[in-house]
């Protein structure tokens, strides 16, 4: 089991976020894994070499809302997010319209996404 | 009064090693408002190692970058030995110390001698780049190779130093010792340099922690942040401090490195003095399982690898997030207000590294 894990809901995500910006916590990023039955979401947060992991499951489809009003960084994993797993965030300041990091010759369209997600999902497009 | 202009500076451009894009938003010669722009090298990393024999990955995550490569392979090797219980033998960990520190040592080289020649002082960049080749030296007969060095395994090293390979490295420390003293006197005193650099590009304190700075770019704002201190490898057993520097500007961030190649050198020493007896490698068994988040002190700041296996031969989530992904904010924010003809000198501050960004 991964260390310093705490679970949430979606819907105290922003409360969470707000608690430990308040409290100077340094967000490190967001990582994003397809478990097949949806998308798992882990927020990694550090302060003074201690390690927190906010955690909590979303449906494939399911938005999120950005953190950047408290971490204005999480918009580089939040389009990492998009790019990579199809997640819509809501309310994000620098949206890259899914082209942060892949662009439009990629040939996978959301490249970590299990085909459940999707029919055109994870597949390689046709040369 | 002239209206706001829109400057696309890159990818290509005479101070950038690699493809990077900023779009300023000017007013005149200010720079009102900076998006970077990234993707041009992207290899999907991440993905392909969910498709691999995650021994194999370890080869995958030593070519996410050509300058971090022994961190990349470090930082892969140590998750993997969490999540499979491996206990690394005390010689093998004072060896991937030795090496990290050598692959920092030439890292910094490498930044310093490209900082010198974005400032226009090309003798300055080839005296750095010949001290550097002290390192590569050191690096090459230690670990066979210059570059990719395969040399970090999953359960210790592949190679050991024996009696001749640890004279070597003490003689060409004390050598590069000698000739950085002097690369170092330049740096820091020179009022050209530090007309291009002090107060150029700020970022306090409290700015550095919320845009999640890392590694040189957070400790010379201030913060005493070294991921180091967690004591992996033999870093637990070693003697030191993090090098921070207050004065919050590029001329601190250049500070920083500066004195960690001397921190980098006495770490080597103290490694060497204090090297165990013994076995380097033990055999690894069995198929990872489990989830673990690792986190390592690269050249660029702290590196974070999170690594889920479920008991099969491949991984299922191979994440990494780089230093210079998380410094991007951060620059951002210091270029904002910045005059153009700064501009390069900011970004090459953060010693941005878009091999591993894109990964």
């Amino acid at each position: 089991m991964l260390a310093g894990v705490k679970e949430i809901t979606k819907d105290d995500l922003l409360e969470e976020v707000q608690k430990l910006a308040g409290e100077n916590w340094r967000l490190i990023s967001i990582t994003g894994t397809d478990t097949g039955s949806g998308i798992d979401l882990i927020y990694h947060f550090d302060q003074e070499l201690t390690l927190l992991n906010l955690r909590f499951q979303i449906d494939y489809g399911e938005t999120i809302p950005s953190i950047t009003p408290y971490y204005f960084c999480a918009f580089v994993p939040e389009n990492e997010l998009k790019d990579f797993l199809g997640v819509e965030v809501t309310n994000l300041p620098v949206d890259y319209q899914h082209l942060f990091i892949i662009s439009e010759l990629t040939p996978v369209k959301i490249p970590l996404l299990r085909k459940a997600a999707g029919d055109d999902a994870g597949e390689v497009k046709p040369e | 009064m002239i209206g706001k202009t829109v400057i696309p500076f890159g990818p290509q451009h005479a101070v950038f090693p690699e493809p990077f894009h900023w779009r300023l938003v000017m007013e005149e010669e200010r720079v009102l408002d900076a998006i970077p722009g990234i993707g041009y090298m992207h290899r999907g990393i991440e993905q392909l190692a969910t498709r691999m024999e995650f021994a194999k990955t370890l080869f995958l995550a030593e070519r996410v970058c050509g300058i971090c490569s022994f961190m990349h392979a470090l930082a892969y090797a140590e998750s993997l030995e969490k999540l499979m219980d491996v206990e690394v033998p005390p010689r093998a960990k004072y060896l991937r110390t030795i090496w990290a520190e050598l692959a920092r040592l030439q890292s910094h080289l490498l930044w310093i001698g490209l900082a010198a020649d974005a400032f226009g002082f090309e003798s300055l960049f080839m005296q750095a780049w010949r001290v550097r080749e002290y390192v590569m030296d050191m690096v090459e007969f230690t670990e066979g190779g210059r570059v990719m060095t395969s040399s970090v395994t999953i359960g210790g090293v592949r190679r050991d130093l024996h009696e001749e390979a640890i004279e070597f490295l003490l003689e060409n420390l004390d050598k590069l010792e000698v000739g950085f003293e002097e690369v170092y006197q330049v740096f820091t005193e020179d009022p050209l340099i530090k007309h291009r650099t002090v107060g150029v590009g700020i970022l306090s304190k409290e700015d550095s922690i919320r845009l999640g700075a890392v590694g040189p770019t957070l400790r010379g704002s201030g913060v005493a942040q070294d991921m180091r201190m967690l004591g992996y490898a033999a870093y637990g057993e070693l003697e030191f401090q993090p090098v921070v520097e207050d004065s919050c500007d590029s001329y601190a961030r250049m500070v920083v490195r500066l004195k960690e190649c001397f921190q980098s050198i006495n770490l080597i020493r103290q490694a060497i003095k204090k090297l165990p007896d013994g076995d380097v490698l033990v055999k690894v068994r069995g198929k990872p399982e489990g989830e673990v988040v690792t986190r390592i002190e690269q050249p660029r700041g702290e590196l974070l690898y999170y690594i889920k296996a479920n008991g099969t031969k491949s991984l299922e989530r191979f994440r990494i997030r780089t230093p210079t992904l998380s410094n991007l904010p951060p620059l951002m924010h210091m270029i904002k207000g910045a005059c153009l003809a700064d501009v390069p000198v900011i970004t090459l501050s953060i010693d941005t590294c878009i091999a591993c960004t894109e990964r």
